[in-house]
């Protein structure tokens, strides 16, 4: 009896110890990953102007660089600007996307191994090598400065980004589209009535990627948008990143990006659940 | 089999596996070739340079050798023993490919002759229309929509190629047309091609369906009529419908661009002046030329860029393999300890670790090049708690910014694996751990018994392909570093720039070096290609396609 005892206290110390060193693991790993993001929030409240400072923690705070950052400068425009190409390129983009996903899962045609290799080798590229010839067609389109060149450029790669869907919808049972198109339904309504409630989890990955897109892309963004009224929040804030505007423009930077994360931090929030089923996914079939 | 023991290579075409056995062949015979003439040099330290480890170099060539050697040897045994036992190899890919159009060809005009013979005068008339004019044949066969298409698409080919298309052809090979820069000659062209070759295809199509036409008439079967027709683009031919826009867009904004640049790679575009090269920059009244091979002699022969090379990809590999270990293994371990019934509050966790990754990169990453700046907050309380005289130059130094650049990515990585893995832990099966606890295994073994393979199987294609995005990875070290510190030896290639960033500097930041950086990219696509070529050869995903049903 006793030595049953003493096994099961140091059994449950044992579980205790692990409990406590679990949790303070836990929160240790989680300061540390909030440590810059209570930083730029609190830069973002400072009455300084340039990052340099005494201490971690603004000593006084201020809601000026918010007030400023949405009457003094292009703040405004540029966050409309992305605002605008985000919604228009998760439309678009999702729609092709899938739309290419789907026929590639559920059709049977000639070229269809050869499109499937094609889409392939190109995306080893690097994707930017072809900037310079995107600029000039751009250009030769009169499309340059404008932003609807940068949505022109994401929709017209929609068709190529279609993989991780694809192998998601080899997984879905294939009966009930067939059926549905045996009783008469069209390809188009299938696809949109039954097929994407179907693969709801990857439409919504999909979505959220084409949303996130105009955000972050820096690359083309710089390259086309030439004038202050057409950046993009992500062109533009990098822009008073630069060693000489770094000192007067730091803690508006910081308030526009906290302004730029809030969305989407808690798009991203809600939207968890089908977020992790959409990269298991994409992951898992490769 | 003697030639097998000497020059497996030669062996492995000769046993009919033709592509291999070269590709094996030539990197025998260049291997060879180096180690005769300067390998040998290189390996016992007659030739040295201050940047390049020369034997370690010579060494590896040699290790190189070694194994091509040895899986040349492997397959031809396979090959040989396949043979005996009566099994058949798969053989050359070309001749089989070869070999299999030719029989398509055959039979088509088995088909062809067959069908003529037994067809009306009118049929007969169709189908030798049917080589020149594109439509007709369909318009007679009352396929009203089809042929109207066909014809007016012959009709547009042929005004456009009058009006200017024949120009813009001649134009690519001169890339001297007056008033067209020579860029836009490229682009012209290329797209000219593209065309020529969608007009051959149509030719082939509208034979073709005129044959099936006929085919139908002489077995006294109906057409299909334009009602059916305009039916089928939307049940039948859907996919056609579908994919129009999607592949057009990769035409114009994604195939022309990456052919643009590989031909740039061949000509003279570049603003750098470089000695004993005739770089110059297109304007009205100057042209480019086509130089050939000159760009891969300047990125070879030329000691700065051959260094810029060797230094920028062996710290590309580095850094695509510690990133993508650490940001897997950092995963797997958050995602086990989050997953622990006794930890608390585990939906606010996870949901303050998905902010991280919710941040667009830019926002994330020069937040932390700040923080990390000369006179950031890390500095500050460095010296505010007297760890530190003085502050210390992070980014001034290249180690210290590499090391910074991996952990700084795994803050950015970590919580994406964290989530995958805690979607795949849940698909472990059950019962298997049930089992292993009544088999009383410990804690660890079940890590490493059960679930650690498990997941390790399920990831392995997103191991691969992560590691291949982390080649191709320019946000992170564009934001963190931009590549800096700038070379020590004058080099165009920064102490933390990675291929991607240093193509990124050579084509976008002055002086614009465009052919340099187009013939880095080819490089790089050869790099890429290779490993997923491999990975994607051997994967499930695409091996099996349909078992996934």
């Amino acid at each position: 009896m006793a030595k049953a005892d003493k096994t099961i206290k140091s059994y449950k110390a044992t579980r205790t110890f692990d409990a406590i060193w679990s949790n303070l693991l836990a929160f240790i790993l989680v300061a540390l990953w909030m440590i810059p993001v209570l930083w730029i929030v609190a830069s973002a409240f400072s009455t300084q102007i340039g990052y340099i400072s005494t201490t971690f923690f603004p000593t006084s705070w201020t809601f000026d660089n918010f007030v400023d950052l949405f009457t003094k400068t292009k703040f405004p425009q540029w966050l409309l600007n992305t605002t605008i190409i985000a919604i228009a390129n998760t439309v678009l983009t999702t729609f092709f996307t899938t739309i290419t996903a789907y026929i590639l899962s559920r059709f049977r045609f000639k070229s269809r191994k050869l499109l499937m290799n094609i889409s392939l080798i190109l995306g080893m590229f690097p994707g930017f090598m072809a900037m310079i010839a995107v600029y000039l067609i751009l250009s030769m389109f009169n499309l340059i400065g404008s932003i609807w060149a940068l949505l022109i450029y994401y929709v017209a790669g929609a068709g190529l980004g279609f993989f991780t869907c694809k192998g998601y919808f080899d997984t879905l049972p294939k009966d009930i589209d067939e059926s549905a198109y045996l009783d008469g339904a069209s390809h188009l309504r299938i696809f949109f009535q039954i097929f994407l409630p179907l693969a709801k989890p990857m439409l919504i990955y999909t979505a959220l990627l084409a949303f996130m897109a105009p955000w972050a892309d820096y690359i083309l963004a710089s390259l086309v948008l030439t004038s202050d009224a057409s950046k993009t929040v992500a062109v533009g804030l990098y822009s008073w990143m630069d060693s000489t505007m770094i000192n007067v423009y730091f803690t508006k930077f910081a308030a526009g990006c906290v302004v730029v994360a809030i969305p989407i931090v808690t798009l991203y929030i809600f939207l968890q659940k089908f977020f992790i089923e959409g990269i298991s996914a994409g992951a898992v079939k490769g | 089999m003697i030639i097998n023991l000497f020059v497996p290579g030669l062996g492995t075409s000769l046993l009919g596996d033709i592509e291999l056995g070269l590709a094996y062949l030539l990197g025998e015979f260049l291997l060879v070739l180096y180690l005769a003439t300067l390998g040998w040099q290189h390996l016992i330290g007659r030739i040295s340079y201050s940047y390049l480890n020369l034997p370690l170099l010579a060494t590896l060539a040699i290790a190189v050798f070694l194994c091509i050697y040895y899986f040349a040897l492997r397959h031809n045994v396979k090959m040989v023993i396949n043979k005996r036992e009566g099994r058949a190899n798969t053989g050359s890919y070309v001749i089989n490919f070869f070999k299999r159009t030719a029989l398509k060809i055959k039979t088509f005009f088995s088909i062809y002759t067959f069908a003529y013979h037994q067809a009306s005068d009118r049929d007969k008339g169709l189908l030798n229309i049917s080589w020149f004019i594109l439509g007709l044949p369909a318009i007679i066969h009352k396929q009203y929509i089809r042929g109207i298409v066909l014809l007016s698409f012959q009709v547009l080919f042929i005004l456009y190629m009058i009006a200017r298309g024949a120009r813009d052809f001649v134009g690519l090979f001169t890339l001297r047309v007056p008033g067209i820069l020579s860029t836009q000659s490229i682009v012209f062209g290329v797209a000219v091609i593209i065309l020529i070759l969608f007009a051959f295809f149509l030719v082939f199509l509208n034979v073709n369906t005129t044959l099936r036409n006929v085919v139908l008439i002489n077995g006294k079967e109906e057409l299909e009529k334009t009602k059916e027709e305009l039916s089928s683009l939307i049940n039948k031919r859907f996919y056609l419908s579908a994919l129009f826009i999607p592949v057009i867009g990769a035409l114009l904004f994604t195939i022309i661009p990456l052919v643009f640049m590989i031909l740039i790679a061949f000509t003279n575009y570049s603003y750098r002046v470089v000695e004993g090269y005739q770089n110059v920059v297109p304007t009205w009244d100057t042209y480019l030329s086509w130089v050939g091979l000159d760009t891969f002699r300047r990125v070879f022969s030329v000691s700065k860029n051959l260094q810029d090379l060797v230094q920028t990809f062996s710290w590309t590999m580095i850094w695509a393999i510690l990133s993508t270990l650490t940001c897997y293994f950092g995963g797997l371990f958050l995602a086990m300890l989050l997953n622990k019934k006794n930890i608390k509050g585990k939906i606010i966790y996870r949901s303050l670790f998905v902010i991280s990754m919710a941040l667009p990169q830019f926002v994330s990453l020069l937040v932390m090049r700040t923080m990390f700046e000369d006179f950031g907050p890390i500095n500050t309380i460095l010296q505010q708690w007297g760890w530190t005289e003085t502050f210390i130059s992070f980014w001034d130094d290249a180690t210290i910014s590499k090391i910074l650049i991996v952990t700084i990515n795994m803050w950015v990585g970590i919580p994406y694996y964290m989530l995958l893995m805690s979607g795949l832990l849940i698909n472990v099966p059950k019962d298997y751990y049930e089992a292993a606890t009544i088999e009383g295994a410990s804690r660890r073994q079940i890590f490493s018994k059960i679930t650690f393979p498990h997941l390790l199987y399920m990831t392995t294609p997103l191991l691969i392909t992560s590691f291949v995005s982390n080649i191709n990875n320019f946000n992170v070290i564009w934001f963190l570093t931009s590549g800096e510190p700038s070379s020590s030896y004058g080099g165009t290639a920064g102490g933390t720039d990675i291929l991607i960033t240093w193509l990124y500097k050579l084509t976008m930041k002055a002086p614009m070096d465009y052919n340099f950086g187009a013939a880095i990219g080819i490089i790089m696509f050869i790099i890429s290609a290779t490993l997923s070529l491999i990975i994607f050869r051997r994967s499930r995903a695409y091996r099996s396609e349909e078992e996934y049903r």
